[in-house]
């Protein structure tokens, strides 16, 4: 990747983070408040509770993982043209 | 308990921190590249676990372990369900500044995120405000941290409050001084481990006393059923969650102790790991630590005056009376691990700031230059001065610590958030933007804070958040841009 690509890809990967929060917030208000009057238990806690937290803390690393495998890509650090310091 | 058991397993695990630092401090000096970069960046070489585990230790604090499962023993699974939006603070910080920061740090050589954004907005009153927030801030966190820590100590142990914050306090700001950043990072990531181990030695005692889950869940039902509400009676107002995605979430990608890591790792490959490992990991520690919270109703059923009159008492409590007391000298180091991580990490972040940040750039401007040798004696001379001066505020503690700690929370989320997403991701922000949205934000947090004034009945940080944009916004509208170099580093991909 050169200067310009490196820079394109980390305006995407941001970008893709950003929508990764969304996702988040919104599976986290579907399954907390939206499941807070189903009758139900799962686990000793109430369903809305199980889905709300468990089920987010689960959500998050799908998404860490999805983020790091196929949005984020690898590339030097270093400039164009700079020998490694390490 | 106050017996010699209760003691020995945390001061065998501050033991080991030191030797950690001190072997680390060797290892680092056969490395080449100046003493500054090794000392307060460890000379970019952390590895993805590392990485992960040093981020999410120094954002994990004492109140991890005691406010805030102590609230949700009070409120119920609303406070979980609140405190789940962590889970997102990793994978944000890291993926948003993460490539971005390692890249231009290394452009510009920066050792603090104050280089970068005094690299960005090429002005030195920024910078140096910028330092002084971080040096205050930081400093009102650690005192907070070490009253916390020494508080839980005495609790658990039967140790004397001085006992136990000087025990561990001594030692953090001793192996912080010695091993700098690099053992910092590495210390840290055992502290994480400890944190783990705390909380699952922990579950099992409470659940243990409870008899089991299903008894808990039925004590809980009969004694206070707003507990399985996610409002808790209107305990938990929509408002509060609204802004606590603000406060412990979306904005914490701002808190410079964490965006100061993104200069700290070796490659792509160890960020894109440690998005993973850290996201799992604050996921375990939030989740397992608040829903203890929630168990410990399970045998302690009475109102929070038989506790001591305090929240901060119901996870000590749980641990003396449901663990044997080599157990719960070894649950204790969870906590303690909780408070060091932070404090080691802030203090070397503070001491940066002084002299990276303010004398440093003072002595550049003069074209001094300095040894090696004489900077490792003023960084390490100014670390030490520092820990032990926030120590010695620590013995006398103020009465509102928990307060404090979050007014230095938010602080640093005004003071920053804006600055630094648009510092890297708006070519067209200026030093003028930068500067409105820095003074206005911490003047708005800060004076909303101590008057009690909340906008439309939300926390402080939203006002606060809202006039650090207004701020940016009205004041890059008066300013210039930067030059074409300035254009060039940051923003390549114009060109």
């Amino acid at each position: 990747m050169n200067e310009k690509e490196k820079f394109l890809q980390i305006n995407k990967e941001a970008k893709a983070t950003a929508f990764a929060l969304l996702i988040v917030v919104v599976y986290w208000l579907l399954a907390g408040f939206g499941l807070a009057g189903v009758e139900v238990t799962v686990f000793y806690m109430p369903l809305w509770a199980f889905a709300g937290c468990f089920g987010t803390a689960v959500i998050a690393l799908i998404i860490a993982v999805v983020l790091s495998k196929k949005v984020f890509k690898n590339m030097s650090l270093q400039a164009e043209g700079e020998e490694a310091d390490e | 308990m106050n017996n010699i058991i209760g003691l020995l397993p945390v001061a065998l695990f501050l033991l080991l921190m030191l030797f950690i630092s001190i072997y680390v401090r060797r290892q680092a000096a056969r490395h080449e590249g100046g003493f500054i970069k090794e000392y307060f960046i460890g000379g970019r070489r952390l590895g993805g676990f590392v990485l992960a585990m040093t981020t999410v230790a120094t954002y994990s604090s004492v109140s991890s372990f005691v406010g805030g499962p102590g609230q949700a023993w009070n409120i119920g699974y609303g406070w979980l369900y609140m405190a789940m939006v962590q889970v997102v603070v990793i994978f944000l910080v890291l993926g948003i500044f993460g490539k971005k920061m390692a890249i231009i740090g290394r452009k510009i050589n920066a050792v603090t995120v104050v280089d970068v954004i005094r690299r960005r907005y090429q002005s030195d009153l920024l910078a140096n405000l910028a330092a002084c927030v971080i040096v205050i801030f930081f400093s009102a966190t650690m005192v907070a941290q070490f009253v916390g820590g020494a508080k839980l100590f005495e609790a658990v142990t039967g140790y004397d409050y001085l006992i136990g914050l000087a025990l561990f306090g001594l030692i953090v700001v001793l192996y912080t001084t010695v091993g700098g950043f690099r053992g910092v990072a590495i210390t840290d990531t055992l502290c994480a481990l400890a944190m783990i181990a705390g909380m699952l030695l922990l579950s099992v005692g409470v659940i243990q006393a409870g008899g089991g889950l299903a008894n808990i869940a039925n004590t809980i039902k009969s004694t206070d059923s707003a507990m399985l509400e996610p409002l808790s009676d209107g305990k938990m107002p929509y408002t509060l969650y609204f802004t606590q995605w603000l406060l412990v979430g979306v904005c914490t990608i701002a808190l410079p102790q964490s965006v100061v890591r993104s200069l700290s790792y070796k490659d792509t490959k160890s960020l894109h790991r440690a998005m993973i490992i850290g996201t799992a990991v604050i996921a375990i520690v939030t989740f397992g630590m608040h829903w203890v919270g929630i168990l410990t109703k399970g045998f302690m059923t009475g109102p929070v005056e038989s506790y001591g009159g305090t929240i901060d008492n119901i996870i000590p409590y749980a641990i003396v009376h449901t663990m044997h007391p080599v157990l719960a000298g070894i649950t204790i180091i969870g906590p303690i691990a909780a408070t060091i991580s932070t404090v080691s990490s802030l203090l070397i972040a503070a001491s940066s700031a002084v002299i990276k940040d303010v004398c440093l750039n003072i002595a550049e401007k003069k074209h001094r230059q300095y040894s090696d040798k004489t900077l490792a004696a003023a960084s390490m001379g100014l670390t030490v001065i520092l820990g032990l001066l926030v120590f010695w505020i620590a013995v006398e503690p103020p009465s509102v610590i928990w307060k404090i700690n979050m007014f230095a929370f938010g602080g640093l989320e005004a003071a920053f958030f804006w600055i630094l997403l648009f510092g890297l991701f708006w070519p067209k922000a200026n030093k003028t933007g930068a500067l409105c949205s820095l003074t206005g934000g911490v003047a708005t947090y800060c004076v909303t804070m101590a008057a009690g004034y909340k906008f439309l009945s939300m926390h402080q940080i939203f006002l606060a958040i809202i006039m650090a944009l207004v701020c940016f916004l009205v004041g890059n509208a008066i300013g210039k841009p930067h030059d074409e170099a300035t254009q060039r580093l940051f923003f390549p991909e114009k060109f």
